[in-house]
């Protein structure tokens, strides 16, 4: 007698639903993603630096000098004390010079020539953090 | 007696929408991408505590290790950067501009950099990482 096999059921994957499955992905995805943002600080730079004459008046004007790896702070004409970037930032944000006008926010920035972007970055850079204007030393020839 | 053979399921995946999948992914990838202008410049980025996430860069100014300066990754000479940059940003005078220079770079090298940058009046963002 022959056996008589039992009709088995078709097995099928159903895929009609993949495409939804993607896009629910791709949305999701698209929503959850946040792309490389660059890094840096925006820092005012006025067009040109105070004139000697003014700078001489103003002696409340805070000053820095970066030399090397040595940075003095100093107010107006006064040769100024050695400071470590923490303690300059304690200095500067007592000048609270988000509630000042522009021409009372400056911060005169002389900079040496062997100075590295890398130290003058991160001068530069905490003075605009505290709020202060960077006023560029043209160096006198 | 012969052997029947079982037959196979025949499985058939439907691929006929991963084309527009596809389209879309690049749609999407195309709208959202910002090529950088300074891909060809060589300039190892300095570090500092104080910088954050900004926007993107419009208009950009680069000094690569060697001391050359670029405009939109055009190489322009120390006297051409004002002039570049003014036309680069045209009428999106709000706009800042990415500066980023290399890092072991001195004070001759990236000061006129610095000095073009605040005579052509424009907001400008020094770029580099976060210490």
């Amino acid at each position: 007698m022959a056996r008589q096999r039992k009709d088995r059921a078709k097995a099928e994957i159903e895929t009609g639903s993949f495409s939804d499955i993607s896009f629910l992905l791709i949305i999701f995805f698209v929503l959850t993603t946040t792309l490389s943002k660059p890094t840096g600080r925006l820092v005012e730079i006025p067009s040109a630096a105070p004139p000697a004459e003014q700078k001489k008046d103003d002696d409340k004007t805070p000053t820095l000098k970066v030399l090397g790896d040595r940075v003095l702070f100093g107010v107006g004409q006064s040769e100024g004390e050695e400071v470590t970037l923490p303690a300059l930032k304690g200095k500067l944000s007592k000048y609270a010079f988000a509630t000042k006008p522009e021409k009372e926010r400056m911060v005169v920035v002389e900079v040496a020539d062997d100075v590295q972007w890398d130290r003058y970055f991160k001068v530069v850079t905490l003075v605009a953090e505290t709020g202060g204007v960077v006023a560029l030393v043209e160096k006198e020839e | 007696m012969p052997v029947r053979r079982k037959k196979r399921l025949d499985l058939v995946l439907p691929t006929s929408s991963m084309g527009d999948i596809a389209f879309l992914l690049i749609i999407f990838f195309i709208l959202a991408s910002n090529f950088m202008k300074t891909a060809n410049v060589e300039a190892e980025k300095p570090a500092s505590e104080d910088v954050d996430a900004v926007e993107d860069a419009q208009v950009s100014v680069a000094v690569d290790a060697s001391g050359k300066y670029y405009v939109q990754g055009v190489e322009v000479s120390r006297g051409e950067i004002e002039s570049a940059v003014t036309q680069a940003i045209g009428d999106h005078r709000d706009k800042p501009v990415h500066l980023i220079v290399d890092k072991s770079l001195v004070r001759e090298n990236y000061m006129p950099a610095l000095e073009a940058l605040g005579s052509a009046g424009v907001k400008v963002i020094f770029v580099g990482d976060k210490l």
